[in-house]
């Protein structure tokens, strides 16, 4: 039985970045007409079942009401679990999708929701489909054909190996034990609020590390990818020290955002290899957002590995399918 | 603006000041000593100490309900003994003892509210009018909770302080309840922030239980506004502990309300959140919580004190307040 799963975070695209930059609110009509194009395109691949992730929002009933005239093959299904509100919600919700047996999940939002995803479950194939702010990790792809490629994957259609890529991480340990996660960035900040937790004062920004840095992507990596590009299939990651020194570069922060930014030292670093906070107390910002506490006792690194989330090339996927003639109809097609 | 140990001291007595402040109401109008009915203002201060902490004597300020404006007022400036002489029909109180709750302060940019729920956004919109031709980077807050978002009123003022890109920080203080109507019941959406769009603004949502949060995101939009970009919308996810008012039935519908709901809430008590924080990260000491709850109190103690010992108001001054002699 094949299953697709479907993780709507509807708070992405609402935070302080509306005010301090020039990022666009993305409003909850418009996620619910996203899923419900992707519950189509998912649905045209012929997949048994879609899981939907419950909400305070209600995205996904709203989605499936408005389907209107539109009769689903694929049964519907939103999780049994109770929704809090915050983003451990989209945690468990991968965690339960990947317990049923989804053969891929899309993910709708930013980076935030991509990492909280990927720390319920790393090892189903994902389909990020961006709405979020700080947008790395999720891509701006039309959500109808974001459907049909996680459908083709979760239905064997076309060939994993072909169409999806392991995805670097950055992880944060505690006196040498795991804690937390990032899927682009890890920056210390020298400031003790989580607050509304966006990063936009430049000046605090102490040190950063980087699982991809490319000026061609918005947010802080891209102060790195301004010096020295690392790309998500490069083996390797890029630590930044900021401060009067090296360099100064112009990098787009946020959204609209250009700032000029002073470099004190940068270096590729290797998978694997253990980068100190030598601030302390500080505080991490992962993937964008304030959350993690360093305290002045505590021991905390971050190291990049290749062990995050199974990310589907939406491109290669459809384009795999068609190759095969998934989308042709061989009864009604004149040979 | 980066804050220092003052600051955030400033912010934690402020959030201390307005709870302490509503729970003495809450008592005196148990006992008797209250004039006016009170819509306590529990669990949500976060919000209007974060908006307001920081403001100039001269921005207007039309403050939330809640607390009778207790949360806002106070850290905008206005005398604790001021408000607590009105709730008594005293005086001295902030509208000479008749108004109940609509107090007014003109030199901190308070000037009264309105019984009618939706009454703030037109005259919220006049201020900011009067504010972007004054051209001395004064700001309108106008606080409103998710009750009065759906009144047209709203629609008429954002619609045009964002034509007239008037300075307006319009700020929304939801509580998930419309007196006994659960939000969920009674909109379309989840998030009024969304409404922003419909006016070309800015629209966030912030947690309304982090009083750093809420600072952030106003001064931004306060910043925003004195540099004329116009107005912003923030709304401000929070709870109410107590009733609508004090005497009515806590309902959503006609059942209680959940205990569990009312519980999971009280777990991110603002107050204890913040103070947790600052313990944590040496901003204050165990003797500091002591010695500033000691000095709330003594203050609100003093403003019982005045309130109980203010006259009351001249029954013949009644038609000056309508007719101009």
């Amino acid at each position: 039985m094949s299953k697709v799963g479907i993780i709507a975070n509807p708070a992405a695209g609402k935070d302080i970045r509306r005010l301090v930059a020039y990022a666009s609110l993305t409003g909850n009509r418009e996620k619910i007409d996203l899923v419900r194009r992707i519950i189509l395109g998912i649905d045209s691949t012929g997949v048994d079942e879609i899981l939907l992730m419950p909400d305070y929002s209600g995205l996904c009933p709203q989605a499936l009401s408005g389907l209107g005239g539109e009769k689903l093959r694929a049964h519907c299904r939103i999780l049994d679990m109770r929704a809090t509100g915050t983003q451990t919600d989209s945690s468990a919700a991968m965690a339960l999708m990947a317990e049923m047996g989804a053969g891929c999940v899309v993910t709708i939002g930013g980076d935030g929701t991509s990492r909280a995803v990927a720390k319920g479950n790393r090892d189903v194939p994902v389909v990020a489909v961006s709405t979020g702010t700080n947008n790395v990790f999720p891509m701006m792809v039309e959500a109808t054909v974001a459907g049909i490629a996680a459908g083709v994957m979760a239905r064997g259609i076309v060939d994993e190996k072909k169409v999806v890529t392991t995805h670097k991480r950055v992880i944060i340990s505690e006196n040498g034990v795991e804690q937390d996660m990032a899927l682009i960035d890890a920056v210390v900040l020298d400031q003790p609020f989580i607050g509304a937790r966006a990063v936009w004062t430049i000046s605090e920004i102490k040190e950063m590390l980087c699982t991809r840095a490319q000026p061609d992507t918005i947010g802080l990596s891209s102060i790195g990818g301004s010096i020295c590009t690392v790309l998500p299939e490069d083996d390797c990651g890029l630590y930044l020290k900021l401060g009067e020194g090296k360099l100064k570069v112009r990098a787009a922060v946020l959204p609209g955002v250009i700032r000029e930014v002073p470099v004190a030292e940068y270096r590729r670093v290797k998978l694997g290899e253990e980068i100190p906070v030598s601030q302390r107390p500080s505080l991490l910002a992962l993937d964008g957002e304030r959350e993690f506490k360093v305290s002045a006792e505590d021991n905390v690194t971050m190291r990049v590995e290749r062990d995050g989330p199974r990310v589907v090339d939406v491109t290669k996927a459809v384009r795999e399918a068609a190759a095969k003639g998934f989308f042709i109809d061989t009864q009604k097609s004149k040979h | 603006m980066k804050l220092g140990k003052k600051e955030l001291i400033m912010l934690y007595t402020n959030l201390l000041r307005a709870r302490r402040a509503d729970e003495r109401i809450v008592k005196a109008l148990q006992e008797g000593k209250v004039v006016s009915f009170y819509h306590s203002g529990q669990g949500s201060e976060a919000v209007g100490v974060g908006a307001c902490s920081f403001l100039r004597n001269d921005d207007y300020l039309y403050p939330h309900h809640r607390g009778h404006g207790l949360a806002y007022i106070l850290p905008k400036g206005a005398s604790m003994k001021a408000h607590m002489a009105e709730h008594f029909g005293r005086a001295t109180g902030m509208a000479g003892g008749v108004a109940g709750f609509h107090g007014v302060d003109p030199e901190h940019g308070i000037f009264g509210g309105g019984g009618t729920i939706g009454s703030q956004f037109p005259v919220s919109a006049g201020w900011g009018l009067g504010a972007k031709k004054n051209n001395r980077g004064q700001v309108v807050l106008c606080c409103f909770g998710d009750g009065s978002s759906n009144r047209g009123t709203l629609h008429e003022a954002m619609n045009l302080a964002a034509v007239w890109k008037l300075p307006i920080v319009w700020i929304c203080e939801n509580n998930l309840y419309a007196q006994f109507m659960p939000i969920k019941d009674a909109y379309p959406r989840e998030d009024i922030a969304d409404l922003a769009h419909g006016y070309n603004m800015p629209g966030v949502v912030v947690d309304g239980q982090d009083v750093i949060a809420v600072h952030e995101a106003v001064s931004a939009a306060v910043e925003r506004a004195r540099n004329g970009a116009g107005p912003s919308l923030i709304e401000c996810k929070t709870y109410r502990y107590r009733s609508h008012s004090e005497g009515s039935a806590d309902i959503a519908h006609a059942e209680p309300r959940p205990a569990e709901e009312i519980e999971a809430w009280k777990k991110r008590d603002p107050i204890k959140l913040f103070q947790e924080h600052l313990l944590k990260e040496g901003i204050l000491t165990t003797a500091d919580v002591e010695r500033i709850e000691k000095e709330v109190m003594a203050e609100v103690d003093e403003a019982e004190k005045f309130a109980l010992e203010s006259p009351r108001p001249d029954p013949s001054i009644l038609p000056k307040l309508l007719y101009q002699e």
